[in-house]
């Protein structure tokens, strides 16, 4: 048995595609933890979740998961590791029962009893076709195969994108319940950032192929804020204490990345606590500086 | 590994049962055909010999191909639709290396094809029983021979696919060489038969219509069916290799 710290240690990893380049990307996920992977679309998500799972080769960097190498160890780690997209990958032809049989013989551990208490508890129907699931099913379905080989670390990449919040939620208090266990440990690409502000206890930004913020979601949330302001007052602000500015006919809202060196710098302005989507929104501007 | 071969059986037995219900129809009609030139209503007919020959001198060779292309076609699509339904992307995420993958295809690619071998050779024993007559050796090595060249070209299409991704892009990509080879083909028999009618005239002049011409020409096509049933295993046998190591290769370059 292997002894690690992190479910997943990053470190410079750099892919580059014509057009693209994950730009040395390094972030850690606590063993434990649920890690909020965040950034808009075509930012490099699904590129990097591509290589720690090593469909996608990588030019360089280093990936550990599980304490394991994720070239040389690949098929260890993997008995370990769950994947859940966003889509479901199985055949519409298949049913439950079937998914069952293979996937009994391509893991060791792969618990029948645990996948139809799932299946049950999910209302999921076992001789169904999949092909006439709704996408709440297909996903509750993927999310109940993924958790029936006692997997240790669970990888997932826009798996909540496209349901209502009913069945959102209703996945989400499935990872809180999975977290249970210290041993597991989650990493959850998303853009719908609601769904990370309830259950992530860190959150990785990234944007066009860089790492921007990586750290722990309560610090995260607590060093930024958005200060607003006048027009003639926002051109006091020293433009390192900047992230970015949307403004509007009234004034302007400033995401600052220290919130508590700006209160004591600006004595008086209204400094609100900002979201992850705030964040997401004002870094992703950063570029333009001042946007509407 | 069984779970691999069991879930490309599930997806592939719909087709395999539907061709199966095909082949016994076929079967069963040519049969009944064949009783019924001699204890039926095509005994009264003057030719009714002549269509027995004719029926057993051919439909062998239908009902083998009926048997292994329709054993194999299911799963000849199967590779499309699972990259359609990104299971070839999720296959990357199990514990499973691309040679457990290669070899689940090919294992049941392989007895796919036995199956519709078996089917052939029950095919020739069943029209040989209703036409009164002993099984043909010559019949079992044409249904050799049919087994030799499917049987490489649907093992070759494993990696083929893998890199097509789709049946219409592989069979317009299939379509160059396949005109260069039937173009060839083509000319290569017309010249044939061109020669065999010039011989058939020398050596034979009082036969009438094609008779002559294939009494020249068979000779030589039992010796290039006998040459190629010597050669047809260990062409069979090489491809099943060469598409194993290319299979793995494409498995692994897929991730790019």
């Amino acid at each position: 048995m292997n002894d690690y710290e992190n479910a997943i240690e990053i470190k410079d990893l750099t892919k580059k595609y014509d057009g693209f380049t994950l730009d040395k990307v390094s972030f850690n996920v606590p063993k434990g933890s649920i890690m909020g992977f965040i950034g808009q679309n075509g930012a490099g998500k699904t590129t990097t979740i591509n290589a720690i799972l090593n469909i996608v080769k990588k030019d360089e960097g280093e990936i550990k998961l599980l304490g394991l190498d994720h070239e040389k160890d690949e098929y260890d780690a993997k008995k370990q590791i769950a994947a859940v997209f966003d889509e479901l990958p199985f055949d519409d032809r298949l049913n439950a029962i079937t998914i069952d049989k293979v996937f009994r013989e391509v893991f060791e551990e792969w618990s029948s009893e645990t996948f139809f208490n799932y299946l049950d508890r999910f209302s999921l129907p076992r001789k169904k076709k999949f092909g006439k699931f709704s996408k709440g099913m297909k996903m509750k379905l993927q999310i109940a195969s993924a958790l029936s080989h006692n997997a240790k670390l669970l990888i997932m990449d826009e798996a909540t994108t496209g349901l209502d919040p009913v069945v959102r939620n209703e996945i989400l208090d499935i990872f809180l319940e999975y977290l249970q266990n210290e041993d597991h440990s989650i990493l959850m690409s998303s853009h719908i950032t609601s769904d990370l502000d309830k259950v992530a206890d860190s959150v990785t930004f990234i944007d066009k192929g860089k790492v921007l913020i990586s750290g722990y979601k309560d610090d995260i949330l607590y060093s930024h804020g958005i200060l607003k302001c006048t027009k003639d007052d926002y051109k006091d602000i020293a433009p390192e204490d900047i992230v970015s500015a949307r403004l509007n006919d009234f004034g302007a809202e400033i995401m600052v990345s220290d919130k508590a060196e700006c209160s004591r710098k600006y004595s008086g302005a209204v400094i609100d606590p900002a979201t992850l989507e705030d964040i997401m929104l004002f870094y992703v501007n950063r570029g333009k500086k001042e946007w509407r | 590994m069984k779970g691999l071969i069991y879930r490309e059986f599930y997806l592939s037995r719909k087709t395999v049962v539907y061709m199966l219900l095909a082949y016994i129809i076929f079967v069963v009609m040519i049969t009944m055909i064949i009783i019924s030139t001699y204890a039926g209503n095509l005994a009264k007919s003057n030719d009714s010999a002549d269509t027995r020959d004719y029926l057993l001198s051919q439909m062998y060779l239908y009902a083998g191909l009926i048997g292994m292309a329709g054993c194999t076609y299911g799963h000849n699509d199967l590779i499309e639709k699972d990259y359609k339904s990104r299971w070839q992307l999720y296959s990357y995420t199990l514990p499973v290396h691309e040679k457990k993958i290669m070899q689940s295809k090919l294992i049941l690619r392989t007895i796919l094809l036995a199956l519709g071998f078996v089917l052939a050779v029950i095919a020739e024993v069943i029209f040989s029983a209703a036409g009164k007559v002993p099984v043909s050796t010559e019949h079992i090595k044409n249904i050799l021979v049919i087994l030799f060249v499917y049987g490489s070209m649907c093992i070759i299409d494993i990696p083929y696919m893998i890199i097509m991704k789709t049946q219409n892009r592989g069979v317009a990509f299939a379509m160059i060489p396949l005109v260069i080879l039937t173009t060839a083909v083509g000319y290569g028999t017309y010249k044939f038969t061109k020669f065999c009618y010039a011989e058939a005239a020398r050596l034979y002049p009082d036969m009438k219509g094609d008779a002559g011409m294939m009494k020249v020409a068979m000779p030589y096509l039992t010796k290039w069916r006998d040459i190629f049933l010597w050669a047809g295993p260990f062409i069979l046998i090489g491809i099943v290799i060469i598409t194993y190591f290319w299979g793995i290769k494409e498995l692994k370059r897929r991730r790019y």
